[in-house]
């Protein structure tokens, strides 16, 4: 082929392929479909790839089953995942194997959908919560809603009495010195994710990978 | 220094032997329909859409550059073309158009014209360009969000990640045949291995690629992570499964063979290749992205200069 010959048939390969790349970009609708075939739910913890399509149509599931916490203001909001796929506290990785953040409780007894704290936080929609905080607000509490002291004081004191290593009232040190803090923390998330080779180092610069919550 | 050896050639005229840079572009865009037409098929017409807006905004930056550089027209030897293509092999099928025409812009532009054209270029361009992208807007390459709408009648997971975030048990139920076959989820003409293998086998026997590269890409690539198999079995993929996923044919055949980024002596074709396939499973195993086979060619080619110092053949010895 000459090369003026290999100019035009460059020439007519780029016409050709804009005018069918416009025709495509245009033709492809861009709305999801509806029901949606899959989902993301994106979380401080890692995205969840929420099927949708195999939940309704191999598990036989009704929009009901899920979508029943029906109300006005939250008629998009599903039931909880924990409803079906039962969790218990030991199977929340992000808090180690001695973590004692009760997952089932949360999913189940309070009855809050996954959709409650794993979804995309946007400080303008009001602030839904995500971080563990954004409900146990520090130094507010009530009979319902523990504050977040109270809430962490639950989480580390209950994994010591069953050890029998609990800290008196009075001695605040053997656990809040910053260094023992820190320590008892660290060791509590990273032994567990070092077992299953999936951790931040401890070198690792980026705290946020652990610290986000 | 000056160098002493003399060469005998015979007087003009020289009789061409046929082979352009046109044919080779050419050659090489036939090789990679093989893999990009079941990725079209696999994901319609927004495949297409991808494919050709790609290959037609490379070769209206390359025209455009030509145009503002005063030079001579280069589109027609292919290369913007080909650019385009293995550019779009890589992308999700919903990338927006925005992004593919970006890209195109870095690639060609940013990539080879700005270091002066074809055979100037130092990393290959439309590696670099994705590489831009994917630190720019990651999000877009998220293949697991990127392609929710899509229905498919395998695990629509992008297998990378599930190895990456929960251990090599994760990807059992990827059977190495269907992920030969193109049955995961990736780039429009990455995917479908049997595709990619067959293309690049035909490039190697029309002397278009050198198998020295491809062969040590793979190997290195199986040597690297049958190692972290074997040393950790539960955390890490076996070889197989890192030969069929993201981009390692594609990275093999197409992106790291690329002609003036890659050595031309043997043991440094060697050297670059099993240097590449290290990388990659380094990057996949212990590094922070999903995928390293763009960042470990990168890094190839970047030592590429180096790596071809390492015992050249001498010109005319023992003739």
């Amino acid at each position: 082929m000459s090369s003026k010959n290999e100019l035009k048939f460059v020439y007519a390969l780029a016409i050709v392929c804009l005018v069918v790349g416009v025709f495509c970009y245009s033709s492809v609708p861009a709305k999801s479909p509806e029901p949606p075939v899959r989902l993301m739910f994106k979380t401080v913890g890692g995205n969840v790839l929420f099927d949708h399509q195999t939940h309704s149509d191999a598990y036989g599931k009704k929009c009901i089953d899920c979508h029943h916490a029906h109300d006005d203001s939250r008629s998009d909001v599903p039931g909880s995942c924990g409803s079906c796929h039962q969790s218990d506290s030991e199977s929340i990785p992000v808090f180690g194997d001695n973590g004692t953040f009760d997952h089932g409780m949360h999913s189940m007894d309070m009855g809050l959908s996954c959709n409650d704290c794993h979804h995309d936080y946007d400080e303008e929609d009001g602030g839904e919560p995500q971080l563990c905080s954004d409900c146990h607000e520090p130094g507010v509490e009530d009979d319902f809603m523990p504050g977040r002291t109270q809430a962490f004081h639950k989480q580390c004191i209950a994994c010591h009495e069953d050890s029998g290593v609990v800290p008196g009232k009075d001695d605040c040190a053997s656990c809040h010195s910053p260094r023992k803090r820190t320590e008892a923390f660290h060791d509590q998330c990273i032994g567990c994710h070092e077992d299953f080779g999936v951790r931040p180092g401890r070198t690792d610069a980026d705290c946020k990978k652990c610290h986000g919550f | 220094m000056h160098s002493t050896l003399k060469l005998t050639v015979s007087h003009a005229p020289f009789w061409h032997n046929g082979s352009s840079i046109s044919t080779k572009s050419r050659n090489i865009l036939l090789a990679s329909l093989v893999a990009v037409i079941p990725g079209c098929y696999q994901y319609g017409m927004a495949a297409v859409g991808v494919v050709t807006l790609s290959i037609a905004s490379a070769i209206l930056w390359e025209l455009l550059i030509n145009f503002i550089s005063r030079r001579p027209i280069s589109v027609g030897d292919g290369n913007a073309a080909l650019i385009g293509m293995m550019f779009a092999m890589m992308l999700p099928a919903t990338m927006p158009w925005w992004a593919v025409i970006t890209g195109t812009f870095f690639a060609v532009v940013i990539g080879k014209e700005i270091f002066g054209g074809i055979g100037a270029n130092p990393f290959n361009p439309a590696v670099l360009a994705m590489t831009i992208l994917m630190l720019s807007w990651a999000d877009l390459f998220d293949f697991n969000a990127a392609l929710l709408n899509y229905q498919f009648d395998f695990k629509a997971v992008y297998p990378l990640v599930l190895s990456k975030t929960f251990g090599a048990s994760a990807v059992d139920p990827f059977a190495l045949m269907d992920l030969l076959f193109g049955k995961q989820i990736g780039g429009i003409g990455s995917t479908f291995g049997i595709g990619l293998i067959a293309g690049g086998v035909y490039l190697i026997l029309r002397g278009f690629v050198r198998w020295e590269i491809s062969f040590s890409f793979l190997v290195g690539i199986f040597v690297s992570a049958l190692c972290f198999n074997i040393l950790n079995p539960e955390a890490y993929a076996g070889p197989g499964f890192h030969l069929l996923t993201g981009y390692t044919l594609i990275g093999a055949f197409f992106l790291a063979t690329e002609d003036s980024s890659s050595p031309v002596n043997f043991i440094p074709m060697l050297i670059y290749g099993l240097l590449g396939g290290a990388l990659t499973v380094l990057i996949r195993n212990i590094g922070t992205h999903i995928d390293g086979v763009l960042y470990a060619i990168l890094i190839i080619n970047l030592v590429n200069p180096i790596v071809d110092k390492i015992r050249p053949k001498a010109l005319g010895k023992g003739v």
